[in-house]
């Protein structure tokens, strides 16, 4: 009789995969791999590499899943190795260098935000569908991208950003500013044309 | 803050929170693919393991051939009437107690053997220790000595004046030790002094066969890693100059080799796709969602060479194993500077490259493990027939390939001997 494993809870489902059952690795795959897949595609700019950095990611998640301690939610734990995956494949496959905007940075201070009004009406957003997002996000340049979605979306502080991509804490802050200040431009842009 | 407001952050988070994006079963094989990828062949090991082991058996019987009975003789007693007359000149002041007879087992021990009455025990008590007993019928023999529990066999082990063979533990021949001594003499010193490094330069000639690394982050593109292994390598040359500095069997070495690998890829399959868009609600395309697969085969030769600039440092320890014969081993580390290639791959996207720049580490760092056989065809030249395994030392942190190569090389050497 085979081993059905939709009724299994998580830690069964890791043992399962630890040991190399490839019902289980299926298992493990059906539940997350649209959900990383999505996460993988807001980072990459084609669909492809989106699907090749999620390909990655999941073989590293079970050559690394002996590893896992259980401090965090298995979901939470795989969404970072597919940013990790994600952002490598991206800067192996392209171009990719930030620099600080001396003038978003002396406006910073210390804080980790501009001065200016970062609130939209809830009635202009609820407009907004998921596609609209994802255009808007994927319209943003490579750097204001990459950290808008780890700072806003996945939520990384910009010290963890800085060391992920080899910026300075200052660069991170200028990019999610001009991030902000861009998307928001484009919205209010959007609803005047429409 | 206003509860008809909501900031750009938190709108973008709640948008994007349950945001997924259909998968397929292809995505799954792929992963399958890559996590059954074969572990790092042993080959190149399996290879090395037979040649020590057949060398050490080889450097056996060929000590066993020198190392004929009558070669050397041990006199376990110095005393004897032949020996005294070979006594050179300069030795002659060696005290007379050497003359004596060692003590040896009695045929039967027992207290009343042992004669402690000649001296005066209480007389000395003070001034000098007791004196050693003695055996009363000590007979003069050529026989063993026996100490109690320690064999002479067990204490000429232990005496480092005896040469010995290392690993296999016999003593060196002495003609092969004077030999030796000779031809280890440095010429820029003065005659005799034989303990200082003897300089030596050697051209090195060969070939190598080569193997790719293929880094563990390109093992998810399934396209890549069938074409990478497709292909195969060629013997490829190596050229090149080390200078050496030896002291007796020790030997340390570097120079400057050239590198050239070789691969070559007869057939090897790509996958070609179509796609179809995903639009948004006005139409507009923002990605492509790739289905239907189908097989093409590429039956075109191609052929692929990575050259490198290697600066090998190497230990390497000599054993003399005839007159004119030489085995040897050696460890060490080599960096090697790879020159930009361009040839065949297959990009990211699953297209075929015929021109690009292909992804090897620039910077690599080798092991090295090698055994050589060396035979000197005149006090000053030798020819060198040597094997050598190089094995990447260091990750591959940039996702880059890297090369492993069994190298097969012959050296001309030039030794400053001393005449």
């Amino acid at each position: 009789m085979s081993k059905t494993w939709h009724l299994k809870d998580e830690r069964e489902l890791i043992d399962g995969c630890i040991k190399g059952n490839v019902k289980a690795q299926r298992e493990l795959f059906d539940r997350f791999s649209g959900k990383m897949l999505g996460i993988c595609f807001r980072y990459c700019t084609n669909l492809e590499d989106a699907r090749d950095a999620m390909q990655m990611g999941f073989i590293k998640t079970f050559n690394l899943l002996e590893k896992f301690k259980g401090n965090s939610k298995l979901e939470t734990w795989m969404t970072r190795i597919m940013i990790n995956t994600a952002i490598d494949l991206f800067k192996k496959n392209n171009r990719f260098e930030l620099y600080d905007d001396p003038q978003v940075v002396n406006q910073l201070g210390n804080n980790d935000e501009v001065q200016e009004n970062l609130y939209l009406d809830t009635a202009e957003s609820d407009e907004l569908t998921e596609q609209d997002i994802l255009e808007l996000i994927n319209e943003l340049p490579d750097g204001y991208r990459i950290v808008f979605n780890l700072y806003a979306i996945d939520g990384l502080s910009h010290r963890d950003i800085a060391a992920q991509l080899g910026i300075s804490e200052g660069t991170s802050k200028s990019q999610l500013a001009r991030a902000r200040k861009l998307l928001k431009h484009k919205i209010l842009s959007r609803e005047i044309l429409e | 803050m206003n509860k008809d407001r909501k900031h750009i952050d938190d709108l973008f988070r709640e948008k994007l929170s349950g945001f997924e994006l259909p998968t397929s079963d292809k995505d799954f094989e792929a992963i399958q693919l890559g996590l059954k990828q074969p572990k790092k062949k042993r080959f190149f090991l399996w290879l090395i393991i037979p040649a020590l082991l057949l060398s050490i058996g080889a450097s056996r019987y060929l000590l066993e051939t020198f190392d004929a009975p009558g070669n050397r003789t041990v006199h376990t007693n110095p005393a004897t009437p032949e020996d005294i007359g070979e006594i050179p000149a300069s030795d002659a002041s060696v005290p007379e107690d050497h003359e004596l007879p060692l003590p040896t087992k009695p045929a039967e021990f027992s207290s009343t053997d042992l004669n402690v009455g000649s001296r005066n025990a209480s007389d000395e008590k003070d001034t000098a220790p007791p004196a050693a007993p003695v055996y009363s019928d000590a007979i003069q023999t050529n026989e063993e000595p026996w100490n109690g529990l320690i064999t002479l066999a067990f204490l000429k082990r232990l005496d480092r004046s005896i040469a010995r063979w290392p690993l296999v533990g016999m003593e060196i021949p002495d003609q092969l030790m004077e030999q030796e001594q000779v031809w280890n003499q440095n010429p820029l010193l003065p005659n005799g002094r034989n303990t200082r490094f003897k300089p030596s330069v050697e051209l090195i000639a060969g070939t190598n066969l080569g193997q790719q690394l293929i880094p563990p982050g390109e093992s998810s593109n399934p396209r890549y890693r069938e074409f990478k292994q497709n292909e195969r390598t060629s013997p490829g040359l190596q050229l090149g100059v080390q200078a050496n500095l030896s002291k007796m069997r020790n030997e340390f070495s570097s120079g400057l080799l050239y590198n050239q690998y070789r691969f070559h890829n007869d057939n090897f399959t790509i996958l070609i796709y179509d796609s179809i868009p995903f639009r948004n609600t006005n139409g507009d395309t923002i990605a492509w969602i790739r289905r239907n697969y189908r097989d093409s085969v590429y039956a075109e030769r191609q052929h692929l060479s990575y050259r490198a600039i290697s600066i090998p440092i190497q230990y390497g320890y000599n054993y003399k194993i005839g007159s004119n014969w030489w085995l040897g081993a050696s460890i060490g580390l080599r960096s090697s500077f790879f020159l930009p290639t361009k040839g065949a791959s297959i990009d990211s996207r699953g297209s075929l490259r015929t021109n690009s720049e292909i992804n090897i580490d620039p910077i690599q760092l080798n092991y090295m493990l090698g055994m050589q056989l060396r035979y000197a065809i005149d006090p000053a030249i030798s020819l060198g027939f040597k094997m050598q395994y190089s094995g990447a030392l260091d990750s591959q942190p940039n996702g880059a390939i890297r090369i492993n190569d069994l190298n097969f090389q012959m050296n001309l050497r030039y030794e400053w001997y001393h005449r």
